[in-house]
């Protein structure tokens, strides 16, 4: 039955709270079912909107170095930008193929004939885009003068409503201050109002957009010039030959329509200035490659421990040394070692797999490896005694027992380990981001830092929040894998 | 038209639409390219990293009003964590080129920090550090400081009037710089020994350069100096802008947070600041590219010192958040040629940030010199050298030929100015410093690096 498929499946991925709704929605004794959505749902809301209250009220007292603490109001609005710049990455991307194309198509029609009508009506087609362009970005402009507006408005109510004596600054002695502009000096509760309010975004969608028509209404523009260019010296070409005239400037007219024909011909790589959610993709793609590391290193390595108490005694001592060892120790030299290795041309260039990816993912690997290993070796020791002698009874070989026995009873006892190690994995890859990579989540939470404002803080905390977020999904994941293969329950969630 | 339906006329509303225009700070120059001559460049996809400060702006500017993409280029710009990371990425190939602090290429190539081959043929810009210290070693040594008539204080400040506040002083006196082998490491230095403050030396045994200092100086990032100057972890510092400014913004116990002394400018007129480096390695295997690259930062930073409202627009574009990311105000102050020692005292520097005027980007032998005779001075070369050893080894780094070439293709194309740039078969080497451009008054000549080590007191032995 489909009913009770969905409640056994969320049930294994331990999102209970699901179960009563259904319930409910089949029409199951509504009485108990609403009471039961009432507790598993009514309660973390009371403590999600006492924490948030709590966020708020704070933000109106805690002072940091950059201003006030950003307001849940305020981070909210930060996390609704950040998405309209991802937004905007996209239409600039989609913006970027198209001009390619038309590009590449103009190098075909330029190496056939440069003066081809092929050729002409590729131009039209270019002014065309161009119209279109700006034709947009007047409209979106209107919209943009509109809301810068409103903000201005929002900003002089606020600087209004503070510029008064009773947030001016006085000396020691009762004289009023001054500030840099020689008006009143204000005080630091005012001065950070009406920063909050005059960073507040505004209009980001339509001005990133604006901003990427102008930038390629412009490439259009040299796109269109190289053409007139190469066009204009084959024409002078043509004269030369024509009327048999000097080899030099016929030379010089030939190399230079040469270069611009090349740098037509030219393919150029997108260049986007990133957005969070390549980010939040990059994160995942590198923790889930130093997890896999971690898991093919850790249980083999698992196993002979758990097999051989000698080996385990022999290399307990590392285990002890090594576990403990913070990231930021271990990413330094991992940059260093994979610099190494990877150096001149050898440097690696893929799009995800670079030199930095591999700092970031073997870091994780290094930290987060030893839960799986020690967990292994504890599955793989501690199986029940009537399970090997049954295999002996059985007589299985050597690798037999290995596979259909002791790897089996482990599983459990590995996959604890599993999720241990991607949990602790994710803390770390942040970690290593910051230090050793120009791209991902953590590299983006530091050059936040970086920038020292208001605005950056509140991005700051919205990372926060979606590096939690990301964490608890991949938890669950774990979770169900988990339960999934363990003969019992007995599973913490 | 929407402007019927807005009810509004068509007069007020391209108004409106101007001034978004230059809010977004996209206003596309007409034709940059139209005279460009590009060259046949060996690679147009080019990345290029930079650290967050406001005199990166001829690689931005570069970038985003059109000059790279009118050379053919199409360029990508990281901001870098910091120096190490990003002379680390240079070196490796990861990026192609780097904003980096003038005495970067040359502590590379004669080994003070990381070992390697840096050229480079750009001087980036001139001035735009300043020397800060916390409010109440401020107050100690205002006393001392020489003042005029009505009773402020004459500028440039000099350090003999910290010198009794460190005598007095009980215990260490941590003082910031931004990097060992930077302009703020050699300036704070500069600057206290003038005033008979023994900064510390470096020597086999010390890579710290503590040796017999009065002050104990030590690196560190530049957006936490303020931070550690309100937690007492220092109690001055040496950095670049916006830092300085901040903490004349920043407030503790009811008064700024620090206090500017002196600007970079006070203690050596137009001293360069930051170059564009590449490895040797990349130059030899892209020329074309290299020139092409040269082009357009020549051309960025001529526009960046055209007039006061390209510097405003810079300002906007530099504070969006992947590139310097500091709010406007605070990369205002000195992008446009003020500078604010303590509230109230707001004195105008025009050239406070020099990006294209005084022929700032032509790479002299002389400048690179003047490190290299620092890098002796302090310790951070142990060998007394020929006068001959210290010009080889600037024409290994520094590469005015380069420069030249570019900026004689620029000529052709009308782009620049014949006067812009030195006259071709100049030996690289500015005159002999006049009487008032060190602070210390010292004449210093590129030629004869000796006798000018010879001529302070205060030096590594």
């Amino acid at each position: 039955m489909f009913k009770q498929k969905l409640i056994n499946a969320f049930e294994l991925s331990g999102l209970t709270w699901f179960i009563p709704i259904i319930k409910l929605l089949s029409g199951e004794n509504p009485k108990e079912q609403g009471a039961e959505i009432l507790r598993m749902l009514g309660l973390p809301i009371i403590a999600l909107s006492a924490f948030f209250f709590t966020w708020g009220y704070l933000s109106t007292k805690i002072q940091t170095s950059v201003g006030k603490l950003p307001s849940p109001v305020f981070v909210w609005n930060q996390s609704k930008a950040m998405i309209a710049n991802y937004r905007v990455e996209l239409y600039k991307k989609a913006q970027y193929e198209k001009f390619e194309a038309i590009r590449s198509s103009i190098a075909m029609q330029m190496d056939k004939n440069v003066n081809s009508p092929e050729i002409q009506s590729l131009l039209k087609d270019i002014d065309g885009v161009k119209t279109k362009f700006s034709d947009e970005s007047e409209k979106l402009n209107e919209q943009i003068a509109i809301g810068k507006e409103a903000h201005e408005a929002s900003v002089s109510a606020v600087k209004e409503k503070y510029n008064k004596p009773e947030f001016y600054v006085t000396s020691d002695d009762g004289q009023p201050l001054k500030d840099m502009d020689g008006n009143p000096q204000l005080n630091r509760e005012a001065v950070d109002e009406i920063n909050l309010a005059s960073e507040q975004k505004y209009m980001v969608y339509e001005m990133g957009i604006v901003q990427v028509l102008n930038d390629f209404s412009s490439s259009y523009g040299s796109l269109a010039s190289r053409v007139s260019k190469v066009q204009k010296y084959q024409n002078e070409i043509d004269e030369l030959t024509a009327t048999g005239g000097d080899e030099k400037k016929l030379a010089k007219a030939e190399k230079r329509k040469q270069t611009f024909l090349k740098l037509i011909r030219k393919e150029t790589a997108y260049s986007g200035n990133g957005s969070i959610i390549d980010y939040i993709k990059l994160s995942i793609i590198t923790v889930l490659f130093g997890f896999a590391i971690a898991a093919t290193v850790a249980i083999p390595l698992g196993i002979i421990c758990g097999l051989s108490t000698s080996f385990m005694t022999a290399i307990n001592p590392l285990i002890q040394v090594f576990r403990p060892v913070s990231p930021l120790a271990w990413v330094l030299i991992t940059i260093q070692i994979v610099d190494g290795i990877f150096v001149g041309d050898l440097a690696l260039e893929g799009d995800v797999f670079k030199n930095t990816f591999l700092h970031a993912g073997i870091t994780v690997a290094l930290c987060s490896m030893w839960a799986t290993l020690s967990n292994t070796a504890l599955g793989v020791s501690s199986i029940d005694t009537d399970y090997m002698n049954v295999a002996k009874v059985l007589k299985l070989n050597w690798f037999d027992r290995l596979f259909k026995i002791i790897i089996p009873a482990a599983i459990p006892f590995i996959f604890t380990g599993l999720r241990i190690t991607l949990g602790v994995g994710w803390m770390v890859l942040i970690v290593s981001e910051m230090m050793a990579t120009s791209r991902g989540l953590g590299w983006y939470i530091d050059q936040q830092y970086q920038n020292n404002k208001v605005e950056s803080l509140a991005n700051i905390i919205v990372c926060i929040f979606i590096i939690g977020l990301v964490g608890a999904c991949l938890d669950r994941i774990m979770y169900t894998l988990q339960r999934f293969v363990s003969f019992n329950d007995e599973v913490s969630a | 038209m929407l402007s019927k339906y807005l009810g509004a006329t068509r007069k007020t509303l391209k108004g409106i639409f101007v001034s978004t225009v230059m809010l977004v700070g996209v206003s596309v120059q007409a034709g940059v390219d139209e005279n460009t001559i590009p060259l046949d460049v060996e690679k147009n996809n080019l990345h290029f990293g930079f650290i967050k400060l406001t005199d990166c702006a001829s690689l931005v500017i570069a970038k985003e009003k059109g000059f790279f993409e009118a050379e053919g280029l199409n360029v990508k710009l990281s901001a870098q964590k910091n120096w190490v990371i990003l002379l680390d990425n240079v070196i490796k190939g990861e990026l192609d080129g780097a904003h980096m602090l003038a005495g970067q290429p040359i502590g590379a190539t004669v080994g003070v920090s990381q070992k390697a081959d840096i050229i480079t043929a750009f001087s980036m810009d001139l001035n735009g550090n300043g020397i800060t210290l916390a409010t109440d070693i401020w107050e100690k040594m205002k006393p001392n400081v020489p003042k005029d008539a009505n009773g402020k204080v004459i500028h440039p400040i000099k350090s003999d009037s910290l010198k009794p506040v460190i005598e007095s002083w009980d215990g260490d006196f941590p003082l910031g710089m931004v990097f060992p082998v930077s302009t703020h490491n050699y300036e704070l230095r500069y600057w206290l020994a003038a005033g008979g403050i023994h900064p510390g030396f470096y020597t086999a045994t010390d890579p710290q350069g503590h040796t017999d200092g009065d002050v104990v100086i030590t690196p560190n990032a530049p957006p936490l100096m303020p931070s550690y100057l309100n937690s007492r972890a220092l109690l001055g510092y040496c950095v670049g802008e916006p830092w300085n400014q901040k903490a004349v913004f920043a407030t503790k116990d009811g008064k700024q947070l620090g206090v500017p002394v002196v600007t970079n400018y006070e203690i050596w007129k137009n001293n360069p600041e930051k170059v564009f480096g590449v490895t040797k390695e990349w130059a030899e295997k892209y020329p074309q590219t290299h020139l092409a690259v040269l082009k357009a930062l020549i051309r960025a930073a001529k526009w960046l010192d055209a007039s006061e409202e390209n510097r405003v627009e810079a300002v906007k574009i530099l504070s969006r958040s992947h590139y310097v990311g500091a709010e406007e105000k605070v990369l205002n102050n000195s992008m446009t040629g003020t500078f604010v020692f303590e509230r109230g005292d707001r004195v105008s520097m025009p050239d406070f940030n020099v990006f294209f005027r005084y022929k700032a980007n032509y790479p002299f032998y002389s400048d690179c010199i003047w490190f290299l005779t620092q890098m002796r001075r302090w310790g951070q070369l142990s060998q007394d050298q020929p006068d001959s050893w210290y010009l080889e080894t600037a024409k290994k780094i520094y590469r005015p030929d380069i420069y030249m070439e570019a900026a004689a293709l620029l000529i052709e194309e009308e782009n620049i100015a014949e006067e812009d740039v030195p006259k071709q078969g100049f030996d690289g080497f500015r005159p002999p410093t006049g009487e008032g451009d060190f602070i210390d008054g010292k004449v210093y000549d590129g030629k004869k690096p000796n006798d000018y080590i010879g001529s302070f007191t205060i030096r590594s032995k």
